[in-house]
């Protein structure tokens, strides 16, 4: 086989002659999504849109929902996605096949856990059996929310999570028995 | 040349007439008035009868950069906010051959009409007439007052391109900015109050060159500016040609390089190397003349096999070779929507790639934000049990800078970038594809066609008859194709030779010579002058040989432009001196400069003694040896400074009173009616124009309390009227 047809040797021959590799630096810029700013400003608006009130002074959400809902705030394209399977849940081989990808893939967020964790350590958040409230230092998720509104940001995971409101998400769907 | 001999305002107040009138003489001469006197308004009244209202940026017609004083209320000494009436302003202009016209125009009523009151030196017969000053008065031979004005100038008419591309002419506002300096705009750079309502392309350099006489210059200016806009058509046309040729050679399946990139004479010279036809056949080897005789040559044949060719009763061949080419066109069809629905799957998924980059762009750029924003920033805290700080990195979590985060963007655009290119490649092939598929389909359908005749034909005979003729009946409709491609090709040639001619005419039409840089030079020189005699603190004798100026005549002093150069007070100097150069460049070249220049609060500009010095040392020296312009400033000096340029033979006008609007004795207000009442039973008259070599600043003829009443205002730098 010549080099032409085996990319590994054409490598090899041009790097050992006058080919020089170009880094480019940004390639090496982890994406946002890793970043607990962003995790934690998506999870507070998460939180803000679809946490319901328990009790006079605290709202609170099902952990395996927020997280779900996370997820897809931070994937757009994927809403369409989940409504099928929504719609479709009551034909059994259906709602397994158009669930499966999408279950494994936000049940495997564990990036997402970390940051709830986090939010906890800060006092944002607290558990309350399976749900999520607000902690003592739960302004930080209103203070978010009201400078996403104010200065448009996060305009297309806002736009998301507010069109999951006519999603009807069972317990089911989250993976609970 | 014109001079400017007299600025008039009155009115009717309700409590009777007012007015004021300033008489001007030929040369430099210093109108002298303190703060409030109405310098200004009188400064603003010539640009109101020159219907120039425009560089104030306010509609034709609108009289809202007046003061008060002669549209709403007055006041006369003590008695305040009098309500105005009426009121009018007028100029009276004298043409250097004697023959002088009074402009008269109302600031409050019907301000679109201008009346004109003509004097002819060889007809002292006073011929009024009305013009009206609406937009575009240009075009208006008759009735409109651009058209007028520059006729009795003697100015000749200049079409001009604009940004329609429709043309359109220089107008007195746009000569305006060159000779008055307003007060307030004027000095921060050359032509600040130029406007180019009109749509005038570089009406700023084009004003100039007028004014220096440089005609054709300015036709060769607008003649290149239209070849800029035909070129920018015809990159237009070719962009347009080239999507046309690309799309009708992928609805055949063929692929050629055809593109309207680079300038129009690129495109022009890249075009002329082939043709249509030449480009196919070299790129996809595709020779429609070829298949043309292949096509004749195979139709000759299979007609003489039908008609006159022996027919072999044993061959058994017909059928199985129908049903054969059926079957592999089948086959090719199968491969090729395969081919097509890969494609088409890639493409959707590109398409979902994009919005899911688009979307990741635009959450990590409102991350950046929120990160700059500072807002939902965590202290720094300490673990309540291990006292430990509590750092993300022991929740397996990461914080980026606000760089890499920007830096990510810069990766996730370049990705969308890539992705954009494919998806137009995918896109180009899948138009070939389907175009394949639709071209295989034509020849299947043939193919079906003649199995079926064979198959319906009985023996072998017939078998073989019925299929020469199905072959002969596709290989005419193929050539019937083949023909149809060939007219559309030609037809496309012919449009794309035409567009190569257009482009050859257009190399002519903006090249010539003009006599340009001796008219800029003279200009330069002028200028050199002024800048020495007016102090600027950048130009000595030592370094104005490297003064220039540039293809926008932007003044640069070496490298460097000369607005960036000097103190705040040297860019007032740099357009005081540009202004008179160019006047005194003008009558140098026999140019067509109005030949006043109006200067509004020089001084201001000035405030320090130095400065002040160097102005009145310039205005003693240079400026007053100058006779071939009229200069007027308008400003304030304290009688050390009048005594100093009376004695340097400069005109000085000192106001008297505070305003020069006064209220008319009732005496003076029926003399008036009496006059307006005969000139209004008998518009032509044979009145004399009011006119006089020396400078004189009438305060109306009755008393007035605001005329009387001593001033006792300490100098001050004065201010806007």
């Amino acid at each position: 086989m010549d080099a032409s047809q085996n990319p590994l040797r054409l490598l090899a021959e041009l790097l050992s002659g006058r080919a020089k590799p170009v880094i480019n630096p940004e390639r090496f810029a982890p994406s946002a999504t890793y970043d607990l700013a962003y995790r934690m400003a998506i999870t507070s608006l998460t939180f803000r849109i679809h946490a319901k009130a328990n009790g006079e002074n605290s709202t609170r959400i099902a952990a395996d929902r927020l997280k779900l809902y996370q997820f897809l705030a931070q994937r757009p394209w994927l809403v369409p996605t989940i409504k099928s399977w929504a719609e479709s849940r009551k034909d059994a081989q259906l709602s397994m096949l158009s669930s499966d990808r999408l279950r494994r893939g936000y049940l495997g967020d564990v990036n997402h856990d970390n940051v709830v964790s986090y939010m906890i350590a800060r006092g944002i958040l607290k558990w309350n059996g399976n749900f999520l409230e607000e902690g003592n230092n739960s302004q930080y998720i209103e203070i978010i929310y009201s400078e996403a509104i104010e200065r448009k940001l996060f305009a297309s995971e806002l736009a998301a999570l507010d069109s999951l409101r006519s999603i009807r998400i069972t317990n089911e769907m989250l993976g609970e028995p | 040349m014109i001079r400017l001999t007299s600025i008039k305002v009155r009115g009717v107040s309700a409590k009777g007439p007012f007015e004021g009138e300033i008489t001007l003489g030929p040369g430099i001469q210093v109108l002298s008035a303190k703060n409030a006197y109405g310098k200004s308004l009188a400064a603003k009244a010539v640009v109101w009868c020159f219907g120039a209202e425009a560089i104030f940026g306010v509609p034709s017609g609108d009289a809202g950069f007046f003061p008060d004083a002669i549209r709403e209320e007055i006041d006369f000494g003590d008695e305040r906010g009098i309500q105005v009436l009426s009121s009018e302003c007028s100029i009276l202009l004298e043409r250097s051959d004697g023959s002088s016209i009074r402009v008269t125009r109302p600031v409050i009523g019907k301000t679109g009409l201008l009346t004109i009151e003509e004097q002819s030196i060889l007809d002292p017969t006073i011929r009024k007439t009305i013009y009206q000053n609406t937009k575009r008065s240009m075009q208006d031979d008759t009735g409109g007052f651009q058209s007028f004005l520059f006729d009795w100038m003697g100015w000749p008419r200049t079409t001009l391109a604009t940004f329609k591309g429709t043309p359109s002419e220089l107008y007195v506002e746009n000569l305006l900015p060159t000779f008055y300096i307003d007060q307030k705009e004027g000095w921060t750079n050359i032509q600040a109050l130029q406007i180019a309502r009109y749509g005038q392309l570089q009406i700023s350099e084009v004003a100039i060159e007028y004014a220096l006489g440089a005609l054709d210059q300015v036709k060769l200016r607008v003649a290149q500016q239209e070849s800029a806009q035909r070129r920018a058509a015809l990159k237009q046309i070719a962009e347009a040609t080239a999507a046309r040729v690309t799309a009708l050679l992928a609805a055949r399946g063929w692929t050629i390089e055809w593109s309207s990139f680079g300038s129009v004479k690129d495109v022009a010279a890249r075009w002329a190397l082939k043709g249509l036809r030449e480009e196919l056949k070299a790129r996809q080897n595709v020779d429609l003349d070829k298949r043309t005789k292949e096509l004749n040559e195979k139709i000759g044949k299979l007609r003489k096999a039908l008609t006159s060719d022996p027919i072999d009763p044993a061959n058994v061949s017909a059928l199985a070779g129908a049903s054969q080419r059926a079957i592999e066109l089948k086959n090719q069809r199968h491969q090729l929507n395969s081919e097509l629905n890969t494609l088409r799957l890639q493409y959707t998924q590109a398409q979902n790639l994009i919005g899911s980059l688009e979307q990741r762009i635009q959450s990590a750029s409102d991350l950046a934000r929120l990160k700059e924003s500072g807002v939902g920033r965590l202290d720094e805290m300490e673990c309540p049990t291990c006292h430990r700080d509590l750092d993300p990195e022991t929740f397996a979590l990461s914080v980026q800078t606000g760089a890499e985060v920007h830096a990510h963007v810069a990766a996730l655009k370049r990705d969308r970038a890539l992705m954009k290119n494919n998806l137009d490649a995918l896109a180009s092939s899948i138009r070939t594809r389907t175009s394949e598929v639709s071209s295989l389909d034509e020849k299947l359908r043939d193919s079906q066609r003649t199995l079926t005749t064979v198959t319906d034909a009985i023996g072998t005979v017939r078998e073989q008859l019925a299929n020469r003729a199905a072959e002969l009946s596709a290989a005419e409709r193929e050539l019937d194709r083949v023909d149809e491609w060939k007219r559309e090709l030609a037809q496309l040639q012919s449009e794309i030779d035409k567009w190569i001619s257009d482009v050859k005419l257009l190399g002519d039409l903006d090249s010539g010579h003009t006599d340009i840089e001796k008219r800029r030079a003279t200009l330069r020189d002028a200028l050199a002058k002024y800048l020495i005699e007016l102090g600027h603190s950048s130009v000595t004798e030592s370094n104005v040989g490297t003064l220039r100026l540039d293809e926008q005549y932007t003044p640069f002093l070496g490298s460097r432009r000369m607005l960036a150069l000097g103190s705040a007070s040297d860019q007032s100097r740099l357009v005081a001196a540009f202004s008179l150069a160019l006047a005194e460049a003008s009558v140098q070249l026999g140019g067509f400069h109005p030949g006043i220049v109006l200067l509004d609060e020089p001084l201001q500009q000035n405030p320090d003694n130095p400065h002040r010095d160097l102005l009145f040392t310039a205005l003693s020296n240079q400026l007053s040896r100058n006779t071939g312009f009229q200069t007027v400033i308008f400003t304030w000096l304290p009688d050390s400074d009048v005594a100093r340029l009376r004695t340097a033979g400069i005109p000085v006008l000192e106001a008297e009173g505070s305003h020069f609007l006064r209220l008319l004795s009732p005496a003076a207000n029926r003399s008036l009616e009496q006059k307006e009442g005969a000139a209004s039973e008998e518009p032509v008259s044979g009145e004399t124009p009011e006119s006089g070599d020396s400078p004189e600043l009438e305060a109306g003829h009755g008393e007035s309390s605001a005329a009387e009443e001593p001033s006792q205002e300490e100098p001050e730098a004065p201010e806007s009227a």
